[in-house]
């Protein structure tokens, strides 16, 4: 009997794929929270804990759970060995003046370098690992004893996030920034957290430890909140992106085979795709910690309204970009070396030249970083160059821009002026995005190269176009979606709260929008078997 | 103090009255959603024979025929109670695989323990293996039981598919765009019970031909040289399973292959007759003699495209196989019985249902009208264009036979 329920279990669990798109996933998280607000205290942490575990290994697997554990425990006692370490420095600074503790702090600093460098190292070392055995080998496993006969690479879930998490962690720790977690169970419940270890948002681990410690009650309003949140990333991922990709990855799998508008639609498409499948993901993740409790960091502000390149990037993928800037960036630009050397320049070349030269090398070596976090290749690395080169020159030319718009009189802050900038960065953005998405450079030639080969304006017309992955209905489903996936971004630039004035309105206009959303999902989303009418239909045998 | 308790209490109860009634609203929609996208084919009378076949009243099914869609237009079930008092059903479909075949005969015994004792095959299904359009359309129509899940399950490469199978919007979400009246209406739609899984059909092959030589000429001799041919591996376990089941339940399994000229070969017959021979079945092939001549099989008239049996080559083979289960599998003659009064009026509906079919489709007995001419001493040139064809057809078919009979003659001869 209880050997039949195993098999069951078995069979169950081997059968689903897990993931946040799945609609088990969803069940999931309504028994979770469920549960979640039956316990009290620690036993929610424990609760979170147990969730967070289950969903990796369902996920990710069981030796991916083993690197990701030793991960937190080398995080874990490197930052309890730096604050043992400081320590020593706040009781011998006492009764020394400011100059001498700098010296001091430096020594001690010395020492605590050593563990950073090691725990850096280690953490890094392994995602190195990860990233070059993927380019290497190319097949993924779920056991070391695969992995050591080189028959595959063990990718953990969330390495690229956790990993930056981690260092971040403890870089802030060594700079005396933020206290080390004491409780093992609190950080590892944290790091593992399942909504944010597939895709982010990169979160500061000391802030999420503190508001594990402190979950609210439950508040009706605000899981109900949650859960519409949910509902609006499950629109974007599954009616949108997911519908919208069935068209895009057809034309980029071959790209030979298309030309001119339909490259031109296809690679538009595909960055509006990578924002509703990102940010719907956010949300899908974003309103499961509303309703358990948790703020996750904000990781999209309406990224198509940005009207420079620089600003694009803070407003999209926001978290990368506030790491890269902690991490990377400021430390390089206030390292008194750095400014020392920089201050000189300020001598030789005048303020506006060596502004630029001061900002050029960090900025270079963020961008270098960020290409190969996206992926391994060439095409990363183009990527990465492209928007260093775009933000160095926008950041170079605007005294030439600023006389130019004078001399014409455009105003700069009129809607149209305002609305053509955020165009102009939307498609810079779909330039960027051609570098990556057929299978890198050579991939990205060959779509230039079909944009212009021929118009293909007539498969507009004769329904050709409405043949390659979605047909003319859910064209006219994905166009409403993103019409909507607009509005929305309008309204929240605004600064109108989209769920708190529907929660305004009458209770039957608002359950009709909730029951319409989720129907949505269920009528018109990419999820279960493919119908195709076709097959039906029966042939002599 | 006690007002405050209370109010705040009654807000709580009202947020959990209006969460389950919310939840409530969203499940009874969902459950309105399935049953919308859930397709229903009237093709092939697929919709009619499911339906049909949970409406009849239990325990009094004797015998069933299972198989693909030569059986869905070959076999009456109607006449064998007309003329022998057999009540039998139709439970074949397009394509249907083994695995759907087996899995509706442990259907069947589930409703009709007491009563069934004779299970029919047809082994068409036995020589690959179906597409899964085709598995759907035979289990889509079994309702929820112990005996559907495990159909499922085996069919289901995972829990995943197998979901799949069990919730129709995880299949069928994508046909909001063909959504037509009828899966609108279909919860109203009466299925046509009298027929009893037959799909009608009066089209003649000699008339949808361009010329007579696209209808294939009979083999009338098994070649018992030819070397078995290789079966699809999935039918025959089902078949395995099939054939184990009966001797469990004590059943009489037959097998049978409806006429397919050109279809069919002496390699599929010696493989089919192999797996008979060893487990002691009896299989009539009505490709070749005896069984060929036994119900006069003629491919011109008796069928419509020269695969699927129409009315007239139905009812002969009906007409057969109703001798042969009262004789050999002794079937029960049921008519009198006040039991079995529902298959009166069924057959009543039956013969007002065909008569209508034959007369708004214009439906000739071809033989019959061809061999009234000919003996009115109408000229060839003055027959219709299909009595023609078969006039040809069937010149061409004697000197088949009279071949054969000189080779085996001549043959014959040298022995002297």
């Amino acid at each position: 009997m209880l050997e039949h329920f195993f098999a069951t279990m078995a069979y169950i669990i081997n059968g689903i794929e897990m993931g946040y798109n799945s609609v088990f996933f969803l069940g999931g998280v309504l028994i979770f929270l469920g549960v979640l607000y039956l316990l009290r205290g620690r036993a929610r942490t424990v609760w979170i804990l147990l969730m967070n575990l289950i969903f990796y290994v369902w996920a990710g697997g069981r030796a991916g759970l083993a690197v990701i554990l030793a991960t937190c425990v080398i995080v874990y006692m490197t930052g309890r060995r730096m604050e043992t370490i400081y320590a020593g420095f706040e009781t011998e600074k006492k009764g020394l003046t400011p100059k001498e503790q700098m010296g001091l702090l430096n020594c001690y600093k010395k020492r605590t370098r050593r563990y950073l460098w090691l725990a850096l190292f280690l953490i890094f070392g392994a995602w190195a690992a990860v990233k070059a055995g993927k380019l290497c080998i190319g097949q993924t496993t779920d056991s070391f004893r695969e992995m050591i006969a080189g028959k595959g690479i063990i990718v953990p879930l969330g390495i690229s996030y956790y990993t930056l998490s981690s260092a971040g962690y403890l870089l802030d720790v060594y700079w005396r920034k933020t206290k080390p977690e004491h409780n093992f169970l609190d950080l590892f419940t944290v790091m593992t957290y399942f909504p944010h270890i597939v895709q982010g948002p990169i979160g500061k681990y000391n802030r999420l430890t503190g508001q594990l410690k402190n979950l609210p009650k439950f508040d009706y309003e605000r899981v109900c909140f949650g859960l519409q949140l949910m509902l609006w990333g499950y629109i974007k991922k599954l009616v949108i992106a997911d519908r919208l990709a069935l068209f895009t990855s057809t034309v980029f799998a071959e790209p030979s085979n298309f030309a001119g508008t339909e490259i031109f639609l296809a690679v538009v498409l595909c960055a509006i795709e990578l924002y509703a499948d990102f940010s719907g993901c956010m949300d899908i993740v974003g309103g499961i910690s509303q309703a358990i409790g948790i703020e996750l960091d904000v990781n999209f502000r309406q990224p198509f309204f940005a009207k420079s390149a620089a600003e694009f990037w803070r407003r999209w993928h926001i978290t990368l970009g506030t790491w890269a800037k902690d991490y990377i960036y400021m430390p390089i630009a206030i390292s008194p070396t750095y400014m020392q050397w920089t201050w000189k320049l300020k001598k030789k070349y005048g303020k506006f030249f060596s502004s630029l030269l001061k900002e050029l090398l960090p900025l270079l070596l963020v961008w270098l970083f960020t290409g190969l976090w996206h992926g391994t290749g060439y095409g990363y690395i183009v990527w990465g160059l492209y928007w260093f080169a775009l933000i160095l020159l926008s950041h170079a030319v605007k005294p030439l821009t600023d006389r130019f718009l004078k001399h014409f009189a455009i105003q700069m802050d009129r809607p149209l002026y305002r609305a053509c900038q955020s165009i102009r960065t939307f498609f810079l953005f779909v330039i960027g995005r051609m570098f990556t998405v057929a299978g890198g450079l050579q991939g990205c030639r060959l779509l230039w190269k079909q944009l212009f080969a021929e118009s293909r304006i007539w498969t507009f017309f004769d329904g050709s176009l409405y043949k390659h992955g979605v047909d003319r209905k859910y064209f006219y489903v994905v166009l409403i979606g993103m019409i909507l996936m607009f509005c929305v971004d309008f309204w929240h630039e605004k600064g109108i709260r989209i769920r708190k004035t529907i929660a305004g309105l009458p209770l039957p206009l608002r359950w009709a929008l909730y029951l319409t959303a989720m129907f949505t999902i269920v009528i018109f989303g990419v999820y279960g078997i493919g119908y195709d009418a076709a097959s039906f239909i029966y042939g002599a045998f | 103090m006690w007002i405050r308790i209370e109010r705040g209490f009654s807000k709580k109860a009202a947020g959990i009255v209006k969460t389950l009634i919310f939840v409530f609203l969203a499940a009874a929609l969902f459950v309105y959603i399935n049953q919308l996208v859930q397709p229903i084919w009237t093709s092939w009378s697929n919709y009619d024979r499911t339906e049909g076949f949970y409406e009849e009243p239990e325990n009094t099914l004797e015998t069933v025929f299972v198989g693909t869609s030569v059986v869905v237009t070959g076999i009456i079930p109607a006449e064998l109670y007309e003329d022998y008092g057999i009540c039998a059903y139709n439970l074949a479909s397009e394509q249907q695989p083994m695995l759907a075949s087996y899995y509706w005969v442990e259907e069947a015994f589930r409703l009709h323990s007491e009563s069934m004792t004779t299970v029919v095959l047809d082994v068409s299904a036995l020589r690959f293996k179906q597409d899964d359009a085709f598995y759907r359309k035979a289990l889509d129509g079994m309702r929820l039981s112990t005996i559907k899940l495990h159909a499922v399950k085996d069919y289901a490469s995972d829990f995943s598919e197998m979901i799949s199978m069990l919730i129709p919007v995880f299949s069928y979400h994508d046909r909001w765009e063909e959504l037509t009246e009828t899966d609108f209406t279909k919860n109203s739609l009466e299925p046509e019970r009298c027929l009893r899984g037959l799909c009608l059909n009066g089209d003649v092959y000699a008339e949808q031909a361009d010329d007579y030589t696209e209808i294939a000429v009979p083999e009338y001799e098994i070649n018992e040289e030819a070397s078995a041919a290789n079966l699809e591996n999935e039918s025959v376990t089902y078949l395995m399973k099939m054939i184990e089941f009966c001797e469990e339940q004590d059943l009489n399994l037959v097998l049978i292959k409806t006429p397919v000229l050109g279809n069919w070969s002496s390699s599929l017959h010696n493989a089919v007759q192999e797996i008979a021979d060893t487990y002691g079945l009896d299989f009539m092939d009505f490709n070749y003699s005896p069984y060929f001549d036994e119900i006069s099989f003629n491919n011109a008239t008796d069928t419509k495209d020269g695969q699927h049996l129409n009315y007239f080559g139905a009812a002969k083979l009906t007409a057969f196989l109703g001798e042969y289960l009262s004789e050999v599998c002794k079937n029960t003659d049921h008519r009198g019985d006040e039991a079995y009064a529902f298959l009166d009026e069924q057959l009543e509906e039956y013969q007002s249902v065909l008569a209508s079919y034959l007369e708004t489709n214009e439906v000739i007995n071809l033989e019959e009208s061809l061999a009234a001419d000919l003996e009115a001493g109408v000229e060839y040139e003055d027959l219709t264009e299909a009595e023609q064809r078969l006039y040809q057809y069937n010149l061409t078919c004697e000197g088949k036979k009279q071949m054969l009979q000189d080779g085996t003659d001549s043959a014959d001869g040298m022995e002297d």
